[in-house]
């Protein structure tokens, strides 16, 4: 019996060896799928009255997170004068602003500026409980001086209305010089 | 009568012995029958005695390992062997309520050697008090089983092993608990379920072992490298989760177990159904558990979405003649654990934001609903086993196991594009075989050689975030114990090799198919002394390496909830660790008795995850960079037991654990370390009460003492610094009612009943919220024995 069961158990052994080591596909892993990211937060500014020239700047991050650091944008800007702002999210060059107003009671952007004297920044869209969403605004820039823009749009369901609320989609920072 | 007596302590034993009666209770139906196969005609006979009293003990059972043969004491205490050879033997002899004696002697004519056992005030109050006595390794080592395993149940296993000293666990959220050995976990803790390498996801922080933890009667744990026997990778140590020996008499038993847990309103439902037939040497199990929780919560707020539950089945079909036999198993373990809703957050803000806040941004109401953020996690185990016996020297065994993990996890967010799949999907197969001769030559010589594979081939759909790949290893080991009177030297060594094939997509999208080939070997030598006047001393040194992970090469992505970048380094190469640990055991003593080990593992090129200077600056903002890296580290401490017992009723439990960690290639501490942490309990034996309509009564009270880990700093907690240390007060009472023949077994553990409010550094989500209330654990266990006509 031991004789007969030694090699009884190599085979057995050696074949679930040959089977294992033998199955399986030969699959290359799914290409990664080109889902709802952000890669882009793009600044509009039109001026008011006709005072100064139109301003476009894009904080891009288009290979994604672990890939090349987004370079951070530069606006040079009139003093004293107001821009109408318009804030574009897009995966690439597809807008997702759609997406974000139709989830208005659950977004909103916030504006800082630094030094806080650089600019005011005041929200003109609403969502539908009258509570402002940050996607269009207008910029009333001061004196001449240099610091930054920094644009936070916000994903708050249920906690909307503070700034250290809920989580972060975008989270952009803009160079701006504002001449005379 | 007397014999239903014996035969019900017999039962029992399981329960009381660490390590001989899986042998002992195989062994007892073959005296008689295995006795005329060597004629040597002597006799060996005496009593079995109390040491105190000189109260002759019944039902004793006295195991001469060298023969194989076991015998029982009669009615008035006395035993035989008869047909011995001339030769050293050496005696176990065993009792409930009394330690494990082993007694050697030259027989030389027949004769007549009365056998003592000390009084154990421990074990007549059936708790599992470590016995280092019946210690078979020079390695440290650890089990909870009996009435400690008893008090544990309704916990996961992570929960579970955090009883014994040296282990603690690291900890996402409430439910889900990773062991930690000495400061280790991961890949480097080795899980043995029911005999076979427990191969999941491991390398995840947050994926908690898949394995009921009910469904074990001992957890044991060999703290250091245990690489030799199991393979390598087991840094840090080895768990064993193993369940019961078989049934080995005619007839069929179960269990029924309810548990409910307070906070977090928990219920469980498990019961054990076994048997044995008549006619053919066949023996059968069936376990099952289910499990439901809801939030769980802290003394100040609900935790929204920490609810789980679990669903197990297992089966076990074995065969067993004298000289050969074979087993099947099959297990299925299935969960689903909500997460933290508020620790799923973007980028370091956030995280800073919700340090700040103090306590999670949305906390709700009790719920027993899992929403997104959750794992689905299923894990099936198939294991096919068989063995013969080699004449008398021992046995050949052969396993084959089939391991299935599917690893499922939701985000917090839907996904637009495929809205129920899950945005993280992982699939495990893995295949090991082994084949190991298990020895014990005439010489005093014992151990066991062998050679294992393991295939293993990882999928993902999904984000990525270990890539696919497709692994083979091979090894090949022996190991040895000598023993001779008081000293037990042993020494192992072991080869492995791993080959690695990887396809993986960079960042541009396209396939890369980069191999690896590692050779580790694994070695350990150690010597157990019994230096007599109770005094057991124990000495190992051994070598382990492990190949660098999947994950440690290739992660590449988000980590939500702790707001951090990992990144991995496909030049790491392996890590090699030198443990050297010794053990001193005070035993069998009336009062005093106790055991402190001590290690100092240094590891070459030891991997872990670093904290980078550098944000990694995204769309969304900056996330805290993390990249796995390799250095030199030093991990050293010791581990305490004591127990003192005041009177026969009244005894107080110790333990404590210390690990120091530096990685002293650059004079840094390391991160995630378990803080110093003592437990005391003193237990109270009520005995019977209530005219024997309950027995086995008991209370006891006790807490946990937790230090700051102040071996931290920026470097190693970048946001947050390490949690305060804190106190937990515990206690717990049980008793076994008689309601005629069937007996109930009820018994309640309350945990934090202070109600501390207090955060533990090894939590991954102490960010978050503080951790969970007074708890209270309520457990009725019904055991049953069928009657079978005879």
């Amino acid at each position: 019996m031991k004789k007969l069961l030694r090699p009884y158990l190599a085979v057995l052994l050696m074949g679930s060896l040959i089977t294992t080591t033998s199955c399986g596909g030969d699959d290359d892993p799914a290409p990664v799928v080109d889902r709802e990211t952000i890669t882009t937060a793009k600044l509009t500014l039109e001026p008011q009255g006709k005072v100064g020239t139109a301003v476009t700047a894009s904080y891009e991050d288009l290979d994604g997170p672990g890939g090349n650091a987004p370079v951070i944008p530069q606006m040079t800007l009139k003093a004293g004068v107001t821009y109408n702002a318009t804030l574009t999210i897009l995966n690439k060059t597809t807008s997702l602003n759609s997406e974000i107003i139709a989830e208005a009671n659950d977004h909103q952007v916030y504006y800082t500026s630094t030094p806080t004297s650089l600019m005011t920044v005041t929200v003109t869209d609403k969502d539908s409980q009258n509570r402002p969403l940050g996607l269009t605004s207008t910029i009333l820039t001061g004196n001449a001086g240099t610091g930054t823009l920094k644009v936070v749009l916000k994903h708050q369901p249920g906690t909307k209305g503070s700034a250290t609320a809920g989580e972060t989609d975008v989270d952009a920072t803009f160079n701006v010089v504002v001449q005379q | 009568m007397l014999k239903d007596k014996i035969l019900r302590k017999l039962l029992l034993l399981p329960l009381f012995l660490t390590v001989i009666p899986v042998v002992a209770q195989s062994m007892l139906p073959h005296e008689g029958t295995a006795g005329a196969v060597q004629d040597c005609g002597l006799t060996i006979s005496g009593k079995v005695l109390d040491h105190d009293t000189r109260a002759v003990l019944p039902g004793a059972t006295i195991y001469i390992p060298q023969l194989d043969r076991a015998a029982i004491a009669d009615a008035y205490g006395n035993y035989h062997f008869h047909h011995v050879c001339q030769g050293t033997y050496t005696l176990k002899v065993s009792f409930i309520g009394y330690t494990t004696e082993s007694y050697s002697y030259r027989i030389t004519t027949s004769s007549v050697r009365d056998l003592q056992l000390h009084s154990d005030a421990a074990m007549l109050r059936s708790v599992e008090v470590v016995s280092t006595r019946l210690l078979s390794e020079s390695q440290a080592t650890e089990v909870l089983s009996g009435r400690e395993l008893e008090q544990t149940r309704g916990l996961s296993l992570g929960e579970s092993l955090k009883e014994l000293p040296g282990v603690s666990s690291f900890q996402t959220g409430p439910n889900v608990s990773k062991p930690v050995i000495h400061g280790m976990s991961g890949s480097r803790v080795l899980i043995l379920n029911n005999g076979v390498r427990h191969e999941a996801q491991q390398w995840g922080d947050e994926h908690a072992p898949e394995i009921d933890a009910l469904a074990a009667t001992e957890l044991k744990v060999v703290k250091g490298a245990a690489g030799v026997r199991y393979g390598s990778d087991a840094i840090a140590g080895t768990i064993l989760v193993n369940p019961s020996p078989m049934p080995d008499s005619a007839g069929i038993s179960g269990n029924i177990g309810l548990i409910g847990n307070t906070n977090g309103r928990m219920g469980t439902i498990a019961g054990l159904l076994q048997g044995r037939l008549k006619q053919q040497p066949i023996s059968w199990r069936l376990h099952s558990s289910l499990k439901k929780a809801g939030d769980s919560h802290t003394p100040d707020y609900n935790l929204k979405n920490t609810g789980f539950e679990e669903q197990n089945l297992a089966a076990t079909l074995g065969y067993n003649k004298e000289n050969f036999g074979a087993e099947a198993y099959y297990s299925l373990f299935h969960t689903k654990i909500g997460l933290l809703t508020s620790a799923h957050i973007g980028n370091t803000t956030d995280l800073l934001n919700a340090i700040d806040r103090g306590r999670p941004e949305k906390t709700g109401e009790f719920s027993y609903k899992i929403a997104r953020p959750y794992q689905d996690v299923s894990h099936q185990l198939l294991k096919l086993k068989g063995y013969h016996t080699t004449g008398d020297l021992g046995k050949l065994l052969f396993t084959y196991a089939f391991q299935q993990n599917i690893r499922d996890e939701y985000d917090k967010d839907v996904s637009k594009v495929n809205p129920n799949a899950p945005e993280l999907h992982l699939d495990l197969m893995t295949h090991t075989t082994e084949l190991v001769w298990e020895h014990e030559l005439p010489s005093a010589i014992s151990g066991s050689m062998g050679v294992s594979t393991l295939w293993q081939d990882n999928t993902y759909e999904g984000r990525m975030f270990v890539p696919f790949y497709r692994s083979f290893t091979a090894g090949a080991f022996a190991e040895e114990k000598w023993r001779k009177d008081n000293v037990q030297l042993e020494a192992g060594l072991r080869y492995d090799f791993k080959n690695m094939d990887v396809k993986r997509r960079d960042s541009l999208n396209s396939v890369q198919k980069p191999s690896f080939r590692f050779h580790n070997l694994s070695g350990s030598a150690g010597a157990l002394v019994d230096a007599g006047y109770h005094f057991t001393f124990g000495a190992n040194i051994s070598y382990a390496s492990r190949a660098p992970h999947a994950n440690e090469l290739f992660a590449n992505g988000i980590h939500h909830g702790t707001a951090a970048y990992e990144r991995g380094d496909h030049t790491m190469v392996s890590e090699h660790a030198v443990n050297v640990s010794a053990t001193i055991n005070y035993h069998t003593n009336p009062k005093l008795n106790g055991g402190i080990s001590f290690f100092y593992n240094t590891i070459s090129n030891f991997i872990y995850l670093q904290p980078d200077t550098v944000p990694e600056l995204t769309i969304s903002g900056s996330y805290l960079s993390y990249f796995y890296k390799q250095a030199d580290s030093r991990f050293y401490g010791a581990d305490l037991n004591l127990s003192y017992a005041f009177t026969d009723k009244l005894t107080l439990d110790t333990k404590a654990s210390i690990v120091r960690a530096y990685n002293f290639e650059e004079d840094q501490y390391l991160p995630n370390i378990p803080a110093d942490r003592i437990n005391a309990e003193l237990q109270y034996e009520l005995g019977e009460l209530g005219k024997g309509n309950f027995s086995d009564s008991f209370v006891a009270i006790g807490g946990l003492a937790v230090a700051r880990q102040n071996r931290s700093d920026e470097q190693t907690d970048p946001h947050m610094k390490a949690p305060e240390a804190y106190f937990l007060l515990q206690a717990e009472a049980g008793t076994k009612l008689h309601i005629g023949r069937q007996p109930v077994e009820l018994s309640i553990s309350g945990n934090n009943l202070l109600n501390t409010v207090y955060r533990d550094y090894q939590n991954r989500l102490r960010f978050f919220a503080t951790e969970t209330a007074r708890m209270l654990l309520i457990r009725v266990n019904l055991p049953l024995l069928f009657k079978t006509r005879s």
